[in-house]
């Protein structure tokens, strides 16, 4: 690269790396300095070093069943993550397949359908899932008419599930029917020409060659769930928290910025280990 | 491979940035979700409620109507063009600050928070740029202990002698320095009236204990606030509502997690809505909501339990950099009118500190909330307790982790 195209290969990335200095390494950093600050009692930091938060969240609860109710809540946010994403992929991955096997009109109009959602507010569409799984709702008013026994669904962990599943299925969808629609069907062929059944044909060349939507979608849908907010509170009816929860408990009510941050921070360490050990495998895969 | 997985995952990103984008964009245009009380107060009043108004506004009114008009704007020359205010939703009358324009030009323009909590983060920044701000009881005195408040200057506010000495000298403002009262309601227990036909749930055993909540199983909902929960808890144990003992707390956890699994869930967003619909048939509530929910669905009813509830106040206040301080302390005296007064109040469902707005708020209001049970004597008055917050206090945050987490 000659210097000129190095200088106007800068001037184009300048945006883009102002904004992540701006927007994410800036108050990225502020969450890590208020984590290691004194609480002020009405909201707010006091500007001296204190490891407070981090004792807190570490320091077993002998009344709690498992080292303190923190640990508890961050186990139950990776665990309804990971259900989320394994629901989503078993729905979503041959969802993607039957879409990509269409002819491009009817491809585009269900993928089309797929992003349809979006266009309304995520809030008002949780909401909606209240209305269909309420006591008087119209999942049970149904049941009611057809002289079934009503279930109690509302408000249980069940419902938060439906929840997180129903608003995370797209980005697994999407990313799934991008790898899948690349595919190039001869290999199939050729598997089968040297007497590989569907079995194999899918264990050995379907999904390895789809491992990136796969991948791709899981960290999408996972990596939002672990933080939410809305779906246990509207549907859970807010009796079971989750990460999102917490945090804003700790920034709301209880005016503990300090610790909020110490619970931000530790869920970043957390993620980003998840990416890594992701991006070791890669590694491994590529050079074998 | 790599190209494949580079193109799977670029795709993906540039469909789920415009996703987010348009997420983002309806996201902003929809409010945080507020206490219910505040958040629906706006509910479209019976068109009884206007015809019951109008006549006692103008006997009582008219004759003052010249003098008071006069004063009402305060030194003209003084006001600024514009004033800021930042309040709970659904807290204000539109109809007052488009008359406080009318009558004094000045353009009033109002923001929104959800909590106490939300609002002190911004003022506390500093530039806020809000002449008024309504904080409650114990934010007055976080504000005012760091020194966010501006003294106000009581010469521009003739109308405090309206106020009922009751609801002056609180304990998060003895002196009134920095804050006048704005609007006062209680914490009890809403409760629809045919789901308990042996007799009102006077009680907190209605709530707490296992046997009787669970007879609803599914109906009952707590508020969503760990202050308010866990309050009651202490009272039902017979414990101080603001109790921080390390024991206590522990006690009231165990009462909240016994309880928990026959509750609907906490809510202090919608539980008027709830209420009114029947989804519920008893809520730990604050009486505003209560109210909202009788307004539509006359079965409601509302009470103190014998072991107590607890008492709040909403406060006027300017912050310290307050752009336009001498006419938000107009705009205090304007609220304060008695007419003002007795409109904010038939719009909010709360209870006014304006002693001299009481006999004009309209028969509307009078039977719905005599008729429901909210309204507060003597008698009920001393089972009110105030939150009180200091440092020891956070242990409540802790509890209520520990109630949500299991």
């Amino acid at each position: 690269m000659t210097k000129r195209q190095i200088g106007f290969l800068g001037i184009l990335l300048s945006p883009g790396a102002l904004w992540i200095l701006l927007f994410f390494l800036i108050p990225s950093l502020l969450i890590v300095v208020y984590s290691f600050l004194d609480r002020q009692t009405g909201g707010g930091v006091l500007w001296s070093f204190s490891t407070d938060a981090y004792v807190k969240l570490f320091t077993p609860n002998p009344n709690s069943p498992i080292i303190n109710d923190f640990v508890i809540i961050f186990l139950r946010s990776f665990w309804w993550a990971l259900l989320t994403t394994i629901i989503c992929l078993i729905l979503g991955y041959p969802l993607a397949f039957f879409i990509a096997q269409q002819s491009t009109a009817v491809k585009s109009m269900l993928i089309f359908l797929v992003m349809i959602p979006f266009w309304t507010n995520f809030l008002v569409r949780t909401y909606a899932w209240k209305f269909i799984l309420n006591n008087n709702g119209l999942l049970n008013t149904l049941l009611h008419g057809l002289g079934l026994p009503r279930i109690p669904i509302i408000n249980t962990p069940t419902a938060v599930l439906i929840g997180l599943v129903y608003g995370s299925l797209p980005f697994m969808v999407l990313p799934l029917y991008a790898s899948i629609e690349k595919f190039d069907y001869t290999l199939v062929e050729a598997a089968q020409d040297l007497g590989a059944n569907y079995f194999k044909v899918f264990s050995k060349i379907f999904l390895p060659l789809t491992m990136p939507g796969v991948v791709a979608g899981s960290v999408l849908v996972f990596i939002p769930v672990v933080g939410q907010y809305v779906v246990p509170t509207i549907l859970g009816g807010g009796k079971v928290a989750m990460l999102g929860n917490i945090l804003a408990q700790q920034f709301g009510s209880a005016m503990n910025w300090p610790f909020g941050s110490a619970i931000a921070v530790i869920f970043m360490i957390l993620l980003m280990f998840g990416i890594l050990i992701y991006f070791y495998f890669e590694r491994e895969e590529e050079t074998v | 491979m790599k190209n494949q997985k580079f193109n799977a995952l670029f795709s993906v990103m540039a469909l789920a940035a415009i996703a987010l984008l348009l997420a983002a964009c309806g996201g902003a245009a929809t409010p945080a979700p507020a206490p219910a009380e505040k958040e629906e107060a706006a509910a479209p009043a019976p068109a009884e409620k206007e015809e019951a108004a109008a006549p006692a506004e103008k006997e009582e009114a008219a004759p003052a109507e010249e003098a008071a008009m006069s004063d009402r704007c305060g030194d003209k020359s003084k006001l600024s063009s514009e004033l800021n205010i930042f309040n709970w939703a659904d807290y204000m009358d539109p109809d007052i600050m488009a008359r406080f324009e009318e009558e004094c030009g000045v353009k009033v323009t109002e923001d929104i928070y959800s909590s106490n909590e939300e609002m002190m983060a911004k003022i506390q920044a500093g530039n806020a740029g809000y002449d008024m701000i309504v904080p409650s009881d114990y934010a007055v005195q976080i504000l005012a202990d760091g020194g966010f408040l501006a003294e106000i200057d009581k010469a521009n506010i003739p109308n405090i002698s309206n106020l009922n000495p009751d609801n002056m000298g609180m304990y998060f403002d003895p002196e009134n320095k920095y804050s006048l009262p704005f609007q006062w309601g209680t914490t009890g227990l809403a409760y629809n009236e045919t789901a308990f036909p042996d007799g009102p749930p006077d009680s907190l055993a209605y709530i707490f204990d296992p046997e009787k909540v669970c007879e609803h199983s599914g109906f009952v909902s707590m508020l969503d606030d760990e202050r308010e929960s866990i309050g009651a808890a202490m009272l039902y144990l017979g414990y101080d509502f603001n109790d921080t003992d390390p024991d206590h707390q522990a006690e009231a956890r165990d009462v909240l997690l016994k309880q928990k699994d026959c509750l609907a869930g906490y809510n202090s967003d919608n539980f008027n809505q709830t209420l009114a619909s029947e989804e519920v048939v008893l809520a730990h509530a604050w009486s505003g909501g209560a109210a909202l929910a009788r307004d539509e669905n006359e079965n409601i009813k509302y009470l103190i339990p014998k072991e107590g509830g607890s008492i709040w106040q909403d406060n006027m206040a300017i912050p310290a950099d307050a752009p336009h301080k001498y006419t938000a302390e107009v705009f205090m005296n304007y609220v304060l009118d008695p007419e003002m007064g007795a409109v904010l109040t038939n719009y909010t469902y709360y209870f006014t500190p304006n002693t001299a707005s009481e006999p004009l708020l309209d028969e509307y209001y009078h039977n719905l909330l005599k008729e429901g049970g909210m309204m507060v004597d003597d008698e009920i008055y001393k089972r009110l307790h105030w939150i009180k917050r200091d440092d020891k206090t956070i242990i409540f945050s802790d509890t209520w982790t520990a109630v949500k987490a299991q």
